[in-house]
């Protein structure tokens, strides 16, 4: 997500003084901004509230001592930084190339960046999972779920 | 024969990620396709493909494709319209880049931890249910619950409009100023200039972000299925089942017959997202 809003921000910023600030003139629909910003700010932040006072303050601290906790937590940081490394690693350095030797395949780069957001997930792992490093047509729960798949 | 070397000693430095596409994006792909024309001894059978698109199956894909088309255009509308008040606020800088970061993030939720804030929010006894009640206006008696179509429209809303507004603010930062001034010295009012400017403009790339919130909403999965246990029948949660076992044995590929016609969809959907793009940056030159 942070790729795609890194295309625009090197766009023109609105000049610091004296210059014209956005689309609208400044403070033509102030009112108007106003509303959308309070409306959106309820919508992203009372769900979070919301959950905060159902799981309560103090669920925080027994979660903590609960059997499973430290090694499931463990887990879930080390595939974020595993997966993070490895696209940065594999990422990184075609971005860079595509840009500085082969402009020509930028468009199609983008293209195909943009695929894992629309192709279904579910659909890559009845790919995956189920032809690539299993039976042919071996779909059971335990392929589905083996952990080391 | 040179210049072919040549090229091919140039293309050496995508073949990593080359293959990395072949193998996780691709080769699933051709494997599903493939899965779906097959029976269970290999051979080549359409009646995967005619089970996927009658019945139950059907039904999915429409309510899988009214999801998305929902979800879509309404968080497309909402997202513009947040996006250009972020973008022409003032001192609009710190406000972007919160908006940026805070959008990254929420566009990120899903599954079992937003359905969980949803119904906390959101579900019979959730905090805004029950604000609204006291308020004399019980939702759940008006026809409305959380676990319906309407109520995860609702929900989608929550990772879709932070997405629409990634992708959106470049296109926004493509409207020159100098546009509107030009169009006021001409007589032009709020209405025509975005009637005969800014709208045009835009166009093409709000329906080209509206076709990338459509494959999200359409790919999207665990929300669901946590929120409703299936009571939807959307086409990625029918995928899942096939992915658990719970199905008659026989029929596993019916599955890759699903996953093919997603795939479908969002390639009809592709081909007017990148006819709309290419467009959009012609405009915007």
């Amino acid at each position: 997500m942070a790729a795609l809003a890194q295309g625009g921000s090197g766009g023109m910023g609105p000049p610091s003084r004296g210059g014209f600030r956005g689309v609208a003139p400044p403070g033509r629909h102030s009112i108007w901004r106003w509303v959308v910003l309070l409306v959106t700010g309820a919508y992203f932040l009372i769900p979070l509230w919301a959950a905060l006072r159902f799981a309560g303050i103090g669920a925080f601290g027994s979660v903590v001592g609960e059997a499973g906790f430290t090694s499931s937590l463990a887990l879930s940081v080390r595939l974020a930084v595993i997966t993070t490394l490895l696209t940065i690693a594999l990422i990184l350095p075609t971005a860079v190339y595509v840009h500085l030797r082969l402009p020509k395949l930028r468009r199609l780069l983008e293209g195909i960046t943009i695929l894992p957001i629309v192709i279904p997930p579910v659909v890559l792992i009845v790919g995956v999972l189920v032809d690539l490093f299993a039976q042919p047509t071996a779909i059971s729960s335990d392929t589905a779920k083996a952990p080391d798949r | 024969m040179p210049k072919l070397l040549r090229g091919l000693r140039r293309a050496a430095g995508v073949i990593p990620f080359g293959v990395y596409v072949t193998l996780f994006l691709i080769a699933p792909m051709v494997a599903v396709t493939i899965g779906a024309f097959q029976d269970n001894n290999g051979g080549f059978t359409l009646s995967n493909v005619n089970a996927a698109t009658h019945g139950v199956y059907l039904k999915g894909f429409w309510q899988s494709i009214i999801l998305s088309v929902l979800t879509s255009v309404i968080p497309g509308i909402l997202g513009l319209i947040i996006a250009y008040t972020i973008f022409t606020a003032k001192r609009g800088r710190v406000l972007r880049q919160m908006a940026i970061t805070a959008a990254g993030v929420f566009a990120n939720f899903g599954g079992v931890p937003l359905a969980f804030l949803f119904i906390a929010t959101l579900g019979s006894s959730g905090l805004v249910s029950q604000w609204l009640t006291s308020l004399g206006f019980d939702p759940y008696a008006h026809g409305f619950t959380l676990y319906s179509l309407s109520g995860v429209v609702v929900v989608y809303l929550y990772f879709q409009i932070p997405l629409m507004v990634l992708v959106i603010l470049p296109a926004l930062e493509g409207l020159r100023p100098a546009w509107r001034e030009a169009a006021e010295n001409l007589g032009a009012r709020t209405w025509d200039y975005w009637r005969y400017v800014g709208g045009p403009v835009l166009l093409p790339s709000f329906l080209g972000c509206v076709l990338l919130l459509f494959g999200s909403a359409l790919s999207a999965y665990a929300t669901t299925e946590a929120l409703t246990n299936g009571t939807i029948p959307l086409t990625s949660i029918q995928i899942g089942s096939f992915l658990n076992g719970n199905v008659i044995a026989g029929q596993e590929n019916i599955g890759k017959a699903l996953g093919l016609g997603m795939v479908v969809i969002i390639a009809v959907a592709m081909v007017i997202y990148v006819a709309m793009q290419r467009r959009a940056a012609k405009w915007l030159r």
